[in-house]
């Protein structure tokens, strides 16, 4: 096995985990500024779930879209391709779930970007971003490093050791590229001093 | 048409349709009596308002982005089929990337559109419509076709034909001792010039 394959399966196995562990951290927390002095109210909404943060509501579980479920499923096409890197489908099935990862972190990233531009009109809205899309971007990165790094790639064309001459023009009665060698009469005769 | 030829075919369909379905609506959330519409219609661009005074209230997320650049992967590898045979890997292995980048953002889109239509609050007494629409679907299947694309693509390539006649026995009880050989026997020929040669049939064959 090479080099490259050796360091592609370590990517691929890197990825998987750190995916399924940013579907469940913070993507993005909403703290909602109460008018006249009631205080604030902030939830945090993971790839599962929402929660409101210091309120006995507790955990908001329905109506939450689970982005996590296609990332897990590509995090477990990346363990399969890794694991059985030897093979052709899995090298292919790598590739798949590294672009899945990336397709629904992509959909992902746009959904928690148009929170920013969420409003309400009775509270004053602060977003801010959670530890979950910088995670997802470093899956990503590693899991379509590794995807390309186990493809078993085209060799590539021998270098020739001696030195390589192009010809620009079509004419072939010109001086030879490296030139007319030179007769030396004196080398066949014996040196005289 | 071969499979690979029809795959490259549906999968510049699967493109196409994936890029129109992001100007299609998704979903429709709001009351639709007669000329009193109120509600939200959700594309792969944004969320139209309807009256636009209430713009501003949905969330405007881009859907559209990721489906476009993975149909136009998706459109990369199916060209890519047209390289001489020794590169024509790449093609499919482009394919492959395109499909996952339209599946995965595709279904992250469908279960954000799907949480958006089935909120934990939803009331029935409110008469609040909450629909899936053309668009949504439209995606569903160009994914579909893309995946069956992308499998047609890696088909193994046709045989190749021999060259001659062919031959097939439709007697699973044969016996090759006694039956006539499928192209009969051969007429011995004797040389025109032979002693005992005669003229009539001896140029048969």
């Amino acid at each position: 096995m090479t080099r490259s394959r050796l360091l592609g399966i370590a990517a691929l196995l890197i990825a998987a985990p750190l995916a399924i562990v940013a579907a469940f951290l913070v993507l993005y927390t909403e703290t909602y500024e109460l008018r006249a002095g009631e205080g604030s109210r902030s939830y945090e909404y993971t790839s599962w779930v929402v929660t409101a943060v210091g309120s006995p509501e507790g955990t908001i579980v329905g109506g939450y879209p689970l982005v996590g479920v296609p990332v897990v499923v590509a995090a477990s096409l990346l363990v399969l391709g890794a694991v059985r890197a030897g093979a052709l489908w899995a090298r292919l099935t790598a590739l798949g779930g590294a672009a899945l990862l990336l397709g629904s972190a992509w959909t992902t990233g746009h959904h928690v970007l148009a929170a920013f531009g969420d409003e309400t009109p009775v509270a004053n809205l602060d977003v801010e971003l959670g530890p979950a899309m910088p995670l997802f971007g470093v899956a990503c990165v590693l899991a379509l490093a590794g995807a390309l790094l186990v493809q078993q790639w085209p060799a590539r064309a021998a270098e020739p050791d001696v030195a390589v001459v192009h010809r620009v023009d079509g004419a072939d009665d010109d001086t030879p590229p490296f030139g007319i060698p030179v007769v030396d009469p004196a080398a066949d005769e014996p040196h005289v001093r | 048409m071969s499979r690979r030829a029809l795959g490259v075919v549906l999968a510049a369909v699967a493109a196409g349709l994936a890029v129109v379905a992001t100007f299609l609506p998704y979903s429709w959330v709001g009351l639709d009596r007669d000329e009193d519409r109120v509600g939200f219609l959700t594309t792969g661009w944004g969320t139209r308002t309807e009256p636009e005074r209430l713009a501003g209230i949905a969330r405007e997320t881009q859907f559209g982005v990721p489906v476009v650049i993975a149909a136009v992967v998706l459109l990369i590898g199916a060209a890519l089929v047209f390289l001489p045979e020794h590169q024509r890997r790449a093609g499919r292995s482009t394919a492959i990337a395109g499909t996952g980048l339209l599946a995965g953002s595709v279904w992250t889109t469908f279960v954000v559109v799907a949480a958006s239509l089935e909120p934990a609050d939803q009331d029935v007494r409110t008469g609040l419509a909450h629909d899936y629409r053309e668009g949504l679907w439209l995606l569903v299947a160009a994914t579909a076709l893309a995946v069956v694309a992308t499998v047609l693509l890696h088909a193994a390539p046709p045989p190749p034909r021999p060259a001659g006649a062919i031959v097939h026995r439709v007697d699973d009880e044969a016996d090759d001792d006694t039956d006539t050989p499928p192209f009969g026997l051969a007429v011995p020929v004797l040389p025109p010039d032979h002693p005992g040669g005669t003229d009539q049939g001896g140029r048969t064959g």
